[in-house]
């Protein structure tokens, strides 16, 4: 992932090489020829996925697109403060290394787990994990649209609720093929670490407004910010209710950047008025940048 | 009871072949029928055949759209056409599922605006039942309704296509290929390789590439491709098959010994024209839209119209558009960490 964007852009290639030398090992092979096992943890996929996405937002950057807010999904949280200039890249790209140290060792391997519920009401995906608990952990760890909801605890309990959503109706419950069970209290040992750390790096102002994680809220400031990244460790992420806020304020137009198109498809389950697209490659880039560069010539002429 | 909707006036022969073929369908399916269109004409039409105790009602609609109307135009300027009110009653929930006959390109926008799409899919897709060599089916999808398709178009398509295999010709495993210009996996051009790769990694049985020819051979069920290949090849097909059957009959009238040849093998002769003939396939439903729209060639006869009308029923009673949701709203699923 990102090759592409590496080899066209030269704003990419930089933010590649800024994450090498941020980091001590070359994380752009990693993005460009690493084996699935290898991105596959934790601690290798979440400095991986923020390079490649802050490189895509560098090149929409300098090509004079500016944000009015910002967001991000979990671990996207991160790319969303880069973008909005309160986090420096390299602090953010090592703090994020740490992070998936941090969650990889804070459950020892095979108690935790994480589950899928399509098709199902949020409040009874909660309602599910309270049944299902027995005395475990077991809760929404994102609340990603209406449809997509995804649990996360104990093994044992994680696969409880997975047969009290088939039993219920939900169109499909599947367990997920990850390590941890993140945006659990299980996290709580990581958050602590974590957060030693965050309160050693400084936040600048934020040029614009970011929706929380975990409150689904407008924060302006780098200090909130830091709070945002520290609370969401342990609880859900709040995705359709921060996607709700932002078209609240009134926002019409969503770029996704990064690997994937992930967001973008929730976001089609959240609200289909607004226009959605996603930057990942040197083809969707030059889609984008079109579409964009179209409906400001719309705006001007109305 | 389900509940279809015919447009009566769209097919070149309209509307003797659809108010024949929707009395069948009514009486041998136990379906209600909708009959769209101008009350008096359709009500004289009526009257020629008996259809007491079945449920057939009539619609009125104002307009007609032709074969020679420009699709976008007739879309936009006949709103009171049978294919917008036989739409609309679907989208009313006053009926399940709309069958034309009419002019492909006008009902296809009709339907696909009047209905909208499934929340999870891109775009939606047309797709025609081929007779196969082995005595069966094979499905070939998008055949028009799309001109430029990307890669994970193909894959949705894919999994439209075999979901509506599953449900009207009852295979359970349905096989899913590609059309391309080789089997190999790197042969046809950079849409078909990148479908290729996104293909494999989906939950179908996906068996790999096939060549045109494949089409028709009965090696594979469901066959994808780009909406620009899929006309071109269906009407390619269609050419072909009216031109072999034009030199056959040629050849058999020439001489008194291949008209007396001719008498022989009548049988064989209709049973050949049975299996190639496209009204007993019953029309290409448009998968991936809100409701059930199946649409006929305009040459329709009551038979294919009878089919149509069987296939729409069939599609709804199979829940085939609650199949494709399942199926591609399931992923890609957006985990944090």
């Amino acid at each position: 992932m990102g090759k592409d964007l590496a080899e066209k852009f030269p704003e990419a290639r930089a933010v590649f090489a800024e994450a090498d030398q941020a980091l001590g090992f070359p994380v752009s092979e990693l993005c460009f020829a690493g084996s699935e096992d290898v991105l596959k943890l934790t601690a290798n996929t979440q400095p991986a996925i923020l390079t490649v996405s802050v490189a895509a937002y560098r090149v929409l950057e300098s090509r004079g697109v500016r944000p009015d807010y910002v967001a991000g999904h979990s671990l996207g949280e991160f790319s969303a403060l880069v973008a909005a200039g309160a986090l420096d890249f390299a602090d953010a790209v090592r703090l994020v290394r740490r992070r998936g140290e941090y969650m990889q060792s804070a459950v020892p391997d095979g108690t935790g787990a994480m589950a899928a519920i399509l098709g199902l009401a949020p409040a009874q995906v909660t309602e599910l994990c309270r049944q299902a608990a027995e005395g475990e952990v077991v809760s929404p760890a994102n609340l990603n649209s209406p449809e997509q909801t995804v649990i996360s605890g104990h093994a044992g309990a994680v696969k409880r609720a997975v047969e009290l959503a088939s039993a219920s109706g939900a169109k499909r419950a599947v367990m997920l093929p990850v390590s941890a069970p993140f945006h659990s209290e299980l996290m709580a040992p990581a958050q602590r670490d974590l957060e030693v750390d965050l309160r050693k790096i400084s936040f600048h102002p934020m040029r614009v407004p970011m929706v929380t994680n975990a409150d689904a809220e407008i924060v302006t400031s780098g200090d909130e910010a830091r709070e945002s990244l520290i609370r969401q460790v342990v609880l859900p992420v709040r995705w359709e209710a921060s996607m709700r806020t932002l078209i609240d304020h009134g926002v019409s137009m969503f770029v996704e950047t990064g690997p994937g198109r992930v967001l973008s498809g929730l976001l089609r389950q959240i609200d289909r008025s607004v226009h959605v697209f996603n930057v990942e490659d040197e083809k969707s880039m030059n889609a984008a940048l079109e579409r964009l560069a179209r409906a400001q010539s719309e705006t001007a002429e109305t | 009871m389900i509940t279809v909707a015919v447009d009566a006036m769209g097919g070149d022969h309209a509307p003797r072949p659809e108010i024949e073929g929707a009395i069948s369908a009514a009486r041998e399916y136990d379906i209600r029928v909708l009959l769209v269109g101008q009350p008096a004409e359709l009500k004289r039409e009526l009257a020629r055949h008996s259809h007491r105790g079945l449920a057939i009602e009539v619609v009125p609609a104002s307009e007609v759209i032709t074969m020679h109307d420009s699709p976008s135009q007739a879309f936009r300027k006949k709103k009171d056409s049978s294919a917008h009110v036989a739409t609309k009653l679907v989208r009313t929930g006053q009926a399940d599922a709309v069958f034309s006959a009419g002019n492909t390109g006008a009902v296809m926008a009709v339907a696909r605006f009047g209905l909208g799409t499934l929340p999870s899919v891109d775009r939606p897709a047309l797709a025609a039942p081929f007779p196969t060599s082995k005595g069966g089916t094979a499905v070939l999808l998008d055949v028009g309704a799309n001109v430029d398709s990307k890669p994970a178009h193909l894959v949705q398509f894919a999994v439209m296509g075999e979901i509506y295999y599953r449900v009207i010709f009852g295979t359970r495993k349905p096989k899913v290929a590609l059309l391309s210009i080789g089997q190999e996996e790197m042969k046809g051009n950079e849409l078909t390789r990148e479908a290729h790769s996104l293909l494999k990694r989906a939950a179908l049985q996906f068996v790999g590439n096939v060549e045109g020819r494949d089409i028709f051979s009965g090696s594979v069920d469901v066959i994808v491709c780009d909406g620009f290949i899929g006309n071109i090849a269906l009407k390619i097909s269609e050419g072909v098959a009216q031109h072999i059957g034009l030199l056959l009959k040629e050849a058999l009238q020439s001489t008194l010994r291949s008209q007396v040849g001719y008498v022989l093998s009548r049988q064989a002769y209709h049973s050949f024209r049975k299996k190639i003939d496209y009204s007993e396939y019953g029309g290409a439903p448009l998968l991936g839209v809100r409701g059930v729209a199946v649409i006929g060639h305009g040459s329709s006869n009551a038979l294919a119209v009878k089919n149509g009308v069987r296939v729409a029923a069939e599609l709804v009673r199979g829940k085939v558009n609650e199949k494709i949701e399942q199926e591609l709203s399931a992923l890609p699923i957006a985990v944090g960490a």
